[in-house]
């Protein structure tokens, strides 16, 4: 009992240990000197503090960028020291996960050591008290009752019945203890803060061996089955197709986009497995695989309208074309085909940007080979044909940027999140309160003294052993 | 009235009781110290009122979304919070020190989102990712912890003022609280901090998980969040090693303040900093 105490009165105030229980240790040798290594508080507070610390470093340095970027910014020889240090995608190096590993063993081990030592005062079945202890708190109220013991004890305990778990008396000599607590289990709390951390760190665990975060980008209309991994850019292949029939977005009066939606459908072996419009915050998730709508934006034109102006000067004629397609001329000027759309189009040591190639063919003639610059649109009139050829509209269809990702870890994560605020409301908010009242016959009544001992938040407590010194105090009877 | 009207006003009244608080202290005024409450509740009634008319008029222009979306609109639910955690623990405390270094927190705050040029205060419409209740209880309970902190750096600083002046016990500082008592208020108002702080990085990670598939993406935002919530990790445990009692903790307290604001405004000036920076 001795001993249980000792423990408790320590943990009580919430310090260390002053001497920490080595006899019981299962560890011997080299296992031992890692283990206390691995218990130490003082490991913890280094290892938070130095996380934090080395943290800050990725925010200053921009992660994951291409290696020109690093090298226009820092140099040769800077980029292959930062690198060599894994500084360019630190959160993922191995020092790093180093580091996190470490930490998430001493919480392990510290929380292992401390509830061995804990547990016999978590789980007792009779809990004893120290009279001594009790009489040294602040809090303590005596009185004088006219009452007997016996009614007293009565009264408390019919009163502590209701709000504490444990109550027990105890007749010791000439004085009766009627002692009553709540709120043992709460002491659990920090195990169940730092068995959370060990909960979200398996989690990204699991993320990161069996998940993946890509991207990809479709045009309208068009079909893809792989994406790519955002941290290294790498293909990797879908187990579906993702075809994006329709992509809308809308925008708000200054400009910014409002709303923006594709219309997905994932195919497999020519087999449709689903379909599904997905906007920002509505993913669509199949087999454990989501896609988010994250970005959007133009593909280069595919679809032109060209405005051929006769020689002559009679009305011009308009053909709209897309890549590939062709169109026969009225009065056998021959058949126009619109090859191909180049980004750019140099004319002499002249850019003249994004321009039509055509391809003219009229019966019996070699075929010409027709530029037609989209920003120039009296370049073509140099070519003195019948026609003079200039794009008066284009069209470029959206492409939708969708991030895929799996993440098996992520009920695992979750699951750590709710166990962290359950976690951490027991151990700010709850405690683990003991009352004592002590009673001694003597010639005017009854010797009344009341006192409370919380593990934290005494305030609580204080309070507590004020209503039961008022309760213990009322006239008989009442 | 507009909601730009009255939070200019409640400015104004943070301002009034800032300085009564100020006065209360240094004068040992107990009237003032009554008068400076009462402004200081008014104030962040006034300034709830504005934030809830703000909303209105968000639907009123046709785009409907709480007032949580910008800098200007995070910088006047700073100001409510910290004023409302002042109330709270000065109604506990009755510290008037303490009233003297926490409100005029709330009233730079609100100085700076109607003062500086580079805080707009028009009401925009919300980006789609931004569409989310999780944004709600992210911003919340971030800023309910930012605010707390906040309380607790301004408890760390009276701490350190105390120890610095331990041979003057004349004027002001004789009437700084006691050493034990700002130790204690630091631990409750970090610990209500790192509760709050927690649920919202939470709530920020599962936001980030409905919009773009991954809750933890190591931006410089959300790191700076990690920093701060394992900077206070370590707070909490310091208590735990010898040694670490009394003025280092009070240190602690206050250079975790420094990282909140880093998270908050410093972010925005890092290289390569994310789509919705000036969040919060
Ligand atoms: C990020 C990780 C961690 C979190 C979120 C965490 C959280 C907490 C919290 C909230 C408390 C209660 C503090 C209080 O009473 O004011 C606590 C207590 C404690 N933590 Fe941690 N902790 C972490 C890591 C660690 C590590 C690495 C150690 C290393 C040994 C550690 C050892 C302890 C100990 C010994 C206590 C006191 C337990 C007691 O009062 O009986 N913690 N922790």
């Amino acid at each position: 009992m001795a001993e249980t105490a000792r423990i408790q009165e320590i943990s009580a105030d919430g310090r260390e240990p002053a001497k920490e229980s080595t006899d019981q240790d299962p560890y011997e040798g080299p296992g031992r000197i890692l283990w206390n290594f691995l218990k130490s508080v003082r490991l913890g507070v280094v290892l938070m503090a130095g996380l934090a610390a080395v943290s800050i470093i990725g925010t200053f340095i921009p992660q994951n960028q291409p290696e020109d970027a690093y090298k226009d910014a820092f140099g040769d020889a800077w980029t292959r020291l930062l690198s060599g240090l894994d500084l360019f995608d630190m959160y993922h190096s191995s020092w790093f996960r180093l580091l996190l590993a470490l930490l998430v063993a001493n919480i392990v081990v510290c929380s292992i050591d401390r509830f061995r030592a804990q547990r016999k005062i978590i789980f007792t079945q009779n809990p004893h008290f120290l009279p001594e202890r009790f009489r040294k708190q602040e809090n303590r109220q005596s009185l004088i009752s006219p009452a007997s013991p016996r009614e007293l004890a009565g009264r408390f305990a019919h009163h502590a019945r209701r709000s504490f778990s444990v109550v027990g008396t105890e007749q010791r000599g000439k004085t009766t203890y009627v002692y009553a607590e709540r709120g043992r289990w709460t002491r659990l709390g920090v195990y169940i803060v730092h068995a959370s951390v060990v909960l979200l760190a398996l989690g990204a665990m699991m993320g990161s061996f069996f998940g993946f975060d890509g991207y990809m980008k479709i045009a309208e209309g068009e079909t893809a089955s792989q994406c790519f991994e955002r941290s290294t850019g790498k293909p990797l292949a879908l187990p579906f197709s993702v075809s994006c029939e329709k992509f809308s977005v809308s925008f708000n009066d200054n400009g910014s986009p409002k709303e923006y939606r594709s219309s997905l459908a994932l195919s497999s072996g020519g087999r449709t497995l689903v379909k599904k419009d997905v906007l920002v915050n509505h993913p669509l998730r199949y087999r454990g695989i989501s896609l988010f709508q994250s970005s959007y934006g133009k593909m280069p034109p595919n679809r032109i309208t060209l405005a051929l102006t006769p020689s002559g000067g009679d009305a011009p004629l308009t053909r709209t074309l897309s890549v590939g397609e062709s169109s026969t001329l009225p009065g056998k000027r021959g058949v126009l085909t619109l090859k191909s759309i180049a980004d750019s189009y140099a004319f002499g040591n002249r850019e003249l940007g994004e321009t039509a190639i055509l391809v003219l063919q009229k019966p019996g003639a070699k075929a010409v080979e027709v530029a037609v610059p989209f920003r120039f649109p009296a370049f073509d009139k140099m070519r003195r044909g019948e026609f003079a050829l200039s794009v008066k509209e284009y069209e470029s269809p959206y492409y939708t940027g969708l991030s895929v990702s799996r993440d098996p870890g992520v009920p695992l994560v979750y699951l750590g999140f709710l166990v962290l605020i359950a976690g951490l409301f027991i151990t700010f908010f709850l405690s683990h309160q003991r009352v004592l009242v002590e009673l001694s016959e003597n010639k005017s009544g009854t010797r009344v003294a009341v006192s409370g001992i919380a593990n934290r938040n005494e305030p609580g407590v204080d309070e507590r052993v004020k209503r039961i010194a008022a309760l213990l105090s009322a006239p008989a009877g009442a | 009235m507009e909601s730009s009207q009255i939070l200019s006003v409640v400015t104004f009244v943070y301002g009034l009781a800032a300085a009564l608080y100020i006065f209360a202290w240094v004068f040992r005024a107990e009237t003032a110290f009554r008068f400076a409450f009462g402004f200081l509740a008014a104030g962040a009634a006034g300034n709830a009122l504005g934030i809830g008319l703000r909303w209105v008029e968000s639907y009123r222009l046709g785009y409907g979304h709480a007032p949580f979306s910008n800098m200007y609109e995070s910088l006047v639910f700073f100001a409510l919070t910290i004023s409302a955690i002042c109330l709270v623990v000065v109604r506990r405390t009755k510290m008037p020190a303490l009233g003297a270094l926490a409100s005029p927190l709330a009233f730079l705050a609100l100085c700076y989102a109607s003062l500086s040029p580079h805080v707009s205060d028009r009401i925009e419409p919300l980006l789609p990712a931004l569409k989310s209740n999780w944004l709600i209880a992210h911003v919340m309970t971030c800023f309910l912890g930012y605010a707390a902190f906040a309380v607790g750096f301004c408890a760390g600083i009276l701490y350190l003022l105390r120890e610095r002046s331990r041979e003057r016990r004349d004027g002001i500082w004789a009437r700084i609280p006691d050493a034990g008592a700002l130790d204690n208020l630091t631990h409750r108002v970090v610990v209500f901090g790192f509760l709050f702080l927690t649920i919202g990085i939470i709530t920020g990670a599962v936001w980030a998980n409905s919009a773009w598939g991954r809750y933890w993406g190591w931006d410089p935002k959300e790191t700076w969040s990690l920093i701060t919530w394992l900077f206070y990790a370590t707070f909490l445990h310091a208590r735990l090693v010898r040694g670490w009692k009394g003025s280092r903790v009070a240190w602690l307290s206050s250079a975790g303040f420094a990282a909140v604001i880093f998270t908050y405004f410093g972010v925005n000036y890092l290289p390569g900093l994310h789509s919705y920076g000036a969040m919060g």
